[in-house]
């Protein structure tokens, strides 16, 4: 009977153990960083971050604007130094997304990437004047513009697995609408 | 305790008044509310009382003090005029601070994007006469683009470092060459990546000769974006005839050749078929499983079945990375994690 129950459990153990292995062979890990506001004006507001305006459609990003136009530095947002590579072309714009020119890169605009291990990366899109890939701490990688598929000027920024976006990276430090963009304000912990 | 008062009563000031922006619009009138505002600060938050307070909080102060004490630094370096953030490393003797505004110049040039910043310091670690303070002024430098300032600045790289005298100052540049390529670049950058290996060529002989880091380096560094011609360089490691003493860095340079680009593999994989069978070295031979592992995956099952026969005593190695292979897994870290578990004892591919 003794013998019976101990096989039992073991099988049971040894199940769970599979189980486990499994689920855990499928995740990658990465560092965790730090993201701040990429505005350094105390008027930068988040304004979008699930959702578009936190209650239209798919977004799983953070949008963060101040008002302006090419007037404010587009700061690297990642506290720590890291390679900004740049992925330009776009005119600059302070205006809505019209098919052909304007709607550049895939609608990406002039954008940066820093790449992670794993997959992982994080990138900071419709930037005007782009000063070109740099590895740098909270740079100004160029203004903040309104590029690619964009109704307004503002830095989006996401934080992606193999081309998925991910939404833990802000919503694990609260960061929802209305929260500081500001660039002395944590904003997300991104996976690199 | 009374340091730890003191950063209690200091810190709302830098926080309120430290980081501010410069020049974040580009055209932002500069008022004289705020030119006042600066020079109270200064009377009341210098540079000179905020390195006294770090001097005593590294000596005295509990973990998470000395943590905060070294962050508060680099991130006020980012706004204390460049000179007399310089002029306070020059004049500093002890190497604990030395490292600490080593850093803060580094921190510096990272938040300005201004390589000119690291000036003093790379000069320091080549020229004073005390290697603890040539060593501390190299370790400010690590988690920094050291070796692109380096490249812009001109004159002094990793490879004339790593020839240094002291030991202490070749583990400094190995341990940033590291981290710089893990951390700043997560292991993609061709120019860290490749200085790496110049600069373990360096390690290997001379008057400073030091095998063990070498094999450090290159056990640890990333080679997924090196070039053709450190492929080359790292293949001829292994043309020279076994010395059963460098062992180590043998099983070193096989497993960085374990990780170079695609487009590379299948010389690589030859050379080390080859080696498996001429290098009667366990430590080179383990090395070699995991390299093919890495640079063929699914496709070395057949490949280890082959190499069985050469060396009984490495079956249970065999045998974990098939088992590990057929999991499936297509990432390289998480298929030696997998080895790794089968094998806990085995030594662990980087």
């Amino acid at each position: 009977m003794k013998s019976r129950f101990l096989a039992k459990t073991l099988g049971l153990v040894a199940v769970c153990a599979a189980v486990c292995t499994a689920l855990c062979a499928g995740e990658s890990s990465g560092l965790a960083a730090t993201a701040n506001g990429p505005i350094c004006d105390p008027n930068a507001k988040v304004n979008s971050t699930t959702y578009y305006g936190c209650s239209g459609g798919s977004h799983t990003a953070l949008d963060i604007a101040n008002g302006t136009c090419s007037v404010w530095n587009y700061r690297a947002m990642l506290v720590g130094s890291f390679r900004y590579t740049q992925y330009a072309g776009c005119a600059d714009s302070c205006g809505s997304c019209t098919a052909g020119a304007g709607c550049c890169n895939g609608g990406a605009g002039n954008y940066f990437v820093v790449s992670g291990s794993n997959g992982w990366t994080f990138r900071q899109l419709h930037a005007n004047s782009p000063k070109g890939t740099q590895t740098c701490d909270r740079c100004a990688l160029g203004l903040i513009g309104s590029t690619g598929n964009s109704t307004g000027a503002h830095s989006h920024s996401d934080n992606l697995q193999y081309g998925t976006r991910k939404s833990a990276w802000y919503t694990t430090v609260g960061t929802t609408c209305g929260t500081s963009g500001n660039c002395s304000n944590r904003v997300g912990v991104p996976t690199l | 305790m009374k340091t730890q008062r003191i950063a209690l009563v200091l810190v709302p000031l830098w926080l309120a008044f430290g980081p501010a922006s410069a020049a974040d619009v580009q055209s932002k009138p500069s008022g004289s509310a705020a030119a006042s505002s600066a020079l109270s600060l200064q009377k009341e938050c210098s540079l000179t009382a905020q390195l006294e307070t770090l001097r005593a909080g590294l000596g005295r102060g509990s973990g998470p003090l000395k943590t905060f004490l070294r962050k508060q630094l680099r991130e006020r370096a980012a706004t204390l005029p460049e000179a007399e953030l310089r002029a306070a490393f020059e004049r500093e003797r002890d190497p604990m601070m030395i490292e600490e505004l080593s850093g803060a110049l580094a921190a510096r040039m990272a938040r300005h994007n201004e390589p000119s910043a690291l000036r003093s310091v790379l000069e320091r670690a080549v020229q004073d006469r005390d290697p603890a303070a040539r060593a501390a002024a190299l370790r400010g430098l690590r988690g920094s683009a050291s070796v692109e300032a380096m490249e812009k600045l001109g004159g002094v790289d990793y490879t004339a470092l790593i020839k240094d005298s002291s030991k202490e100052v070749r583990q400094a540049v190995v341990a940033n060459l590291l981290s710089e390529s893990a951390e700043v670049y997560f292991g993609h950058d061709r120019a860290v990546s490749e200085q790496a290996i110049a600069v373990a060529l360096g390690a290997r002989s001379g008057p400073s000769a030091d095998p063990a880091l070498a094999a450090k380096l290159l056990g640890e560094i990333s080679t997924e974006s090196v070039g053709a011609a450190a492929v080359t360089e790292l293949l001829s490691l292994l043309d020279a005839p076994p010395e059963p003493s460098l062992g180590a860095l043998r099983a070193a340079v096989v497993l960085a050749l374990g990780g170079v680009p695609a487009s590379e593999s299948a010389r690589v994989v030859r050379r080390l078929l080859d080696l498996y069978r001429q290098d009667d070295s366990q430590v080179v031979r383990r090395a070699v499983l995991g390299a093919l592992c890495r640079l063929q995956m699914a496709k070395a099952l057949p490949t280890l079945e082959a190499l069985r026969p050469i060396d009984l005593h490495l079956s249970k190695d065999i045998d974990a990375w098939q088992q590990a292979l057929r999991t499936g897994l297509q990432e390289w870290t998480l298929l030696a994690r997998e080895k790794q578990r089968i094998l806990p004892d085995a030594p662990q591919p980087h």
